[in-house]
């Protein structure tokens, strides 16, 4: 897997917002994701800090979310925990919601969809946090922040290089540091 | 299609923010009214078709339940019906009318949307949303679950890929609510200025609250018949061609290039399908739901080139007697959220030349709806074209 980031075109697009979004107070509020076979691998990976991608057997890309089989060719897919450097990953656009769009969310909050460094075809949903929304930007080098509820955890994104935190990437190593509300 | 469909009536309820009437009972009257205007009775109607299926319990987004509405009509003899869910945009229910004809399962179809004004933004409470599966299962614990978050995701991309910039989204606002002044049967009968727009609230940014579709009650019915079936052939608008996408994913966060959805496919195989080019077009009904969808259509059904909407926008090209006027009866922005169908039945009435604000000597209308993954778009003309 190549771990350069793919190049997402730098633009002026922003929004001029000065607002601090830090780690939300609780996640137990938001919606409960079924635990059903097909999932569950992915949801439990993060309750233990770790992203649990599908990955093809065949054409040997990861794919998400999880469904019966590989997106990019129809291949069988196998769950495989992402290494840690292949976590990173790209903004592919965002959003600043001033409403709640969902049960138990905080306004305001960023709606994101990042490009995973292991597959950066993949788009998943996210909030970023610990960021200024201003200073949001498509292409924006970001890397997981695990949240720790009482009955389920979800996977939250920084930007890299975010202050009090290693550039390296060090999360996975100590998963109740980011625990909320549990 | 390429002729072998044409539709022969419209028609709608009253419409109005707080209607105190059922959505069964405003698709009722917006049937009857598109079936008087086709020159037809019930006892001619072999086909219903709606969206989306009523849910259970009933929700305002979910329209009234069909036999409700067949038995209220009185149609003796259906051969043909179909509620489905809007995976094709809000015209789905319309593809699969003209497809249902096209394939000889009935000839005359009567196809509707109804709906009471959406109260809610979105499933406020957990209880609200239960168990969540699929892709929502990934989207709605992070606040993004459907709605202006999903189309503000689609809108930043957009914006950051074709510099549109946040003046020219407002145009679309701007272009509905100056139309919609004329329409006696708009919500809105007050123009809005480009300053008003940037000083609007945001709801989810880039979209600020004058980019969202005003919910209202109301309910619009189109019928579609086999051409050879034809009742008044004088008033008949022939579909020359319909597409829908969605191109290489079927959901809203996982598409990748959300800076060309469903429509940008839509739109190649609309004219891939006909003689017709876009250069043709004499006016066009893009869906506005969310403003950023409308400036998509400009560019994926190829009326302007990849990044022209905004400067389109800018030169007025898009009102009455511009190069290409555009949501003349004033859209959902100005006349209030019918859901894609009120674009269609605002291109047959300019096809026909019963339009409240007529452009002159309309012969051929695109009327297009729905964004993200879920897009279709309708090529309407006066006369029928015959097969490529």
């Amino acid at each position: 897997m190549n771990p350069e980031m793919p190049t997402v075109e730098q633009d002026p697009f922003r929004i001029e917002d000065d607002t601090w979004i830090g780690m939300p107070s609780s996640v137990e509020d938001r919606g409960a994701p079924a635990l059903d076979p097909e999932s569950s691998p992915f949801w439990e990976g993060l309750r233990s800090s770790e992203i649990v991608f599908q990955r093809c057997t065949s054409c040997r890309r990861y794919t998400h979310f999880p469904v019966g089989g590989c997106q990019w060719c129809g291949g069988q897919v196998v769950f495989e925990t992402v290494p840690n450097a292949d976590m990173v990953a790209t903004v592919d656009t965002f959003a600043a919601c001033y409403l709640e769009f969902g049960p138990g969310m905080e306004v305001p909050y960023l709606a994101a969809i990042v490009n995973p460094a292991c597959e950066p075809e993949i788009h998943l949903m996210t909030n970023l946090v610990n960021v200024r929304i201003c200073d949001v930007r498509a292409g924006m080098r970001v890397r997981p922040r695990f949240v720790h509820g009482a009955e389920r955890s979800l996977l939250f994104y920084e930007p890299v290089g975010t202050a009090g935190s290693s550039s390296e990437l060090d999360v996975g190593s100590n998963p109740d540091e980011t625990s909320a509300g549990g | 299609m390429n002729g072998n469909v044409a539709i022969v009536g419209v028609g709608f309820s009253e419409l109005g923010r707080d209607t105190g009437r059922t959505e069964g009972d405003l698709a009722v009257e917006a049937c009857r009214a598109a079936i008087a205007d086709s020159g037809l009775s019930s006892a001619d109607i072999d086909g219903i078709s709606m969206f989306p299926y009523r849910s259970s319990p009933p929700n305002a987004f979910s329209g009234p339940n069909l036999s409700y509405v067949q038995r209220s009509l009185g149609i003796p003899r259906l051969r043909w019906w179909q509620a489905t869910t809007a995976e094709n945009g809000q015209l789905g229910a319309m593809l699969i009318s003209i497809s249902a004809i096209a394939a000889g399962l009935c000839d005359h179809v009567v196809c509707y949307r109804a709906h009471l004004r959406q109260q809610r933004r979105y499933l406020p409470t957990r209880t609200d949303v239960g168990t969540l599966y699929d892709e929502d299962a990934h989207t709605v614990p992070y606040g993004a679950g459907g709605g202006s978050a999903r189309g503000a995701l689609w809108a930043a991309k957009f914006m950051i890929e074709t510099g549109l910039t946040q003046r020219q989204l407002g145009l679309v606002n701007v272009n509905g609510r100056h139309h919609a002044v004329t329409n006696p049967h708009a919500a809105w009968k007050t123009p809005t200025t480009i300053e008003e727009y940037l000083d609007s609230r945001w709801i989810c940014a880039p979209l600020k609250v004058l980019d969202c579709d005003y919910p209202i009650d109301g309910a619009t019915a189109v019928v579609f018949s086999r051409a050879e079936a034809v009742a008044q052939p004088d008033r008949a608008v022939f579909v020359e061609g319909a597409a829908t996408g969605p191109g290489p994913d079927t959901t809203w966060v996982g598409y990748r290039d959300k800076s060309r959805g469903a429509a940008f496919y839509a739109g190649r195989e609309l004219w891939g399908r006909t003689k017709l080019r876009p250069t043709d077009l004499d006016v066009a009904q893009l869906y506005d739901g969310f403003s950023v969808f409308t400036a998509a259509w400009l560019e994926d059904l190829e009326i302007v080139p990849r990044g022209g909407a905004g400067r389109f926008l800018e030169e007025q090209a898009t009102r009455l007697d511009g190069a290409l006027p555009f949501n003349t009866d004033g859209g959902q922005l100005g006349v209030g959220r019918l859901h894609g169908f009120g674009k269609v039945a605002e291109a047959v009435l300019q096809v026909r030349g019963d339009a409240c604000n007529q452009v002159a000597d309309v012969q051929v209308a695109v009327a297009a709806a729905g964004g993200g993954p879920g897009s279709t778009a309708m090529l309407l003309t006066k006369e029928r074209m015959g097969a490529r």
